[in-house]
């Protein structure tokens, strides 16, 4: 068992891949539309995503739903919707994703898919943009 | 050539009929209209089931998603069809049966909750 740890140390120094975790920070942009609901599904090519964390800003403060299993692979789902009168419009973080890569994973994210929609349930456009964690 | 077995014959050879070229076009016409009857009959069937299955379909779902959970009727199931179910419930608007969907008899929170697990599965 021992000698399996020393062998799996030396791998990992000798790949000089080392894995860190890393924040990233999940803005969108509805215009001059509240948003009530947003759904967004996202793969992270060669990384882990292993946390989920809510917004900045009232009401999405609450990380938003996902599925469990997505916690051990590059892809998940998150959406949320509130019933909040005058929810914000504009530019929102909504999310911060925790991921283990080697490198910067924010320039791997790669958008598969976004509804969203207003107060009345009319779908909106939305902007997505990943950044890595503290940069506005 | 005289014999008994020509003069049989003849008797057996029925005398030419000269049919009217009107009467000629009618019977034609009425073979026509037969042969296609026949040939359309297996389609004008399969058009009449069709027609009833659609006709039940649209009575039965009154022109709404199949698909369980599609409460706007975008014709998928995502987050927007829990924000509006959850909207409809606070507001209190006239609620579809076909959106219980823990089949508990009723459609309340938790049938949001079922949406919400749907919107974000990992298919």
């Amino acid at each position: 068992m021992r000698y399996l740890a020393i062998l799996l140390v030396c791998g990992l120094a000798l790949s000089g891949q080392e894995r860190r975790f890393q924040a990233i920070e999940l803005f969108v942009d509805s215009g001059d539309t509240p948003l009530a609901a947003w759904q967004i599904e996202l793969t992270v090519a060669d990384a882990s995503i292993v946390g989920v964390e809510g917004g900045a800003t009232a009401p999405w403060l609450d990380a938003p739903r996902y599925d469990p299993e997505a916690l051990t692979g590059g892809r998940i789902i998150l959406a949320a919707f509130t019933l909040t009168e005058n929810a914000p419009a504009g530019r929102l973080r909504i999310a911060r994703l925790h991921i283990e890569a080697t490198d910067n994973a924010s320039e791997r994210v790669v958008i598969a898919a976004v509804v969203a929609a207003g107060p009345g349930g009319e779908r909106i456009p939305l902007e997505v943009e990943c950044l890595p964690y503290g940069e506005k | 050539m005289d014999d008994p077995l020509t003069r049989f014959l003849d008797r057996l050879e029925p005398p030419s009929v000269e049919v009217p070229e009107a009467v000629d076009r009618r019977i034609l016409g009425h073979a026509r209209w037969v042969l296609l009857r026949r040939r359309m009959m297996p389609v004008l069937a399969v058009a009449a089931v069709l027609l009833v299955a659609v006709t039940f379909g649209w009575q039965r779902y009154g022109g709404r998603s199949l698909q369980p959970g599609d409460v706007d009727g975008d014709g998928s199931v995502n987050i927007v069809d829990a924000y509006v179910l959850a909207v409809r419930l606070r507001d209190g608007s006239e609620l579809d049966r076909t959106w219980d969907l823990d089949g508990d008899g009723h459609v309340d929170e938790r049938d949001i909750e079922v949406l919400g697990k749907r919107s974000v599965a990992l298919r």
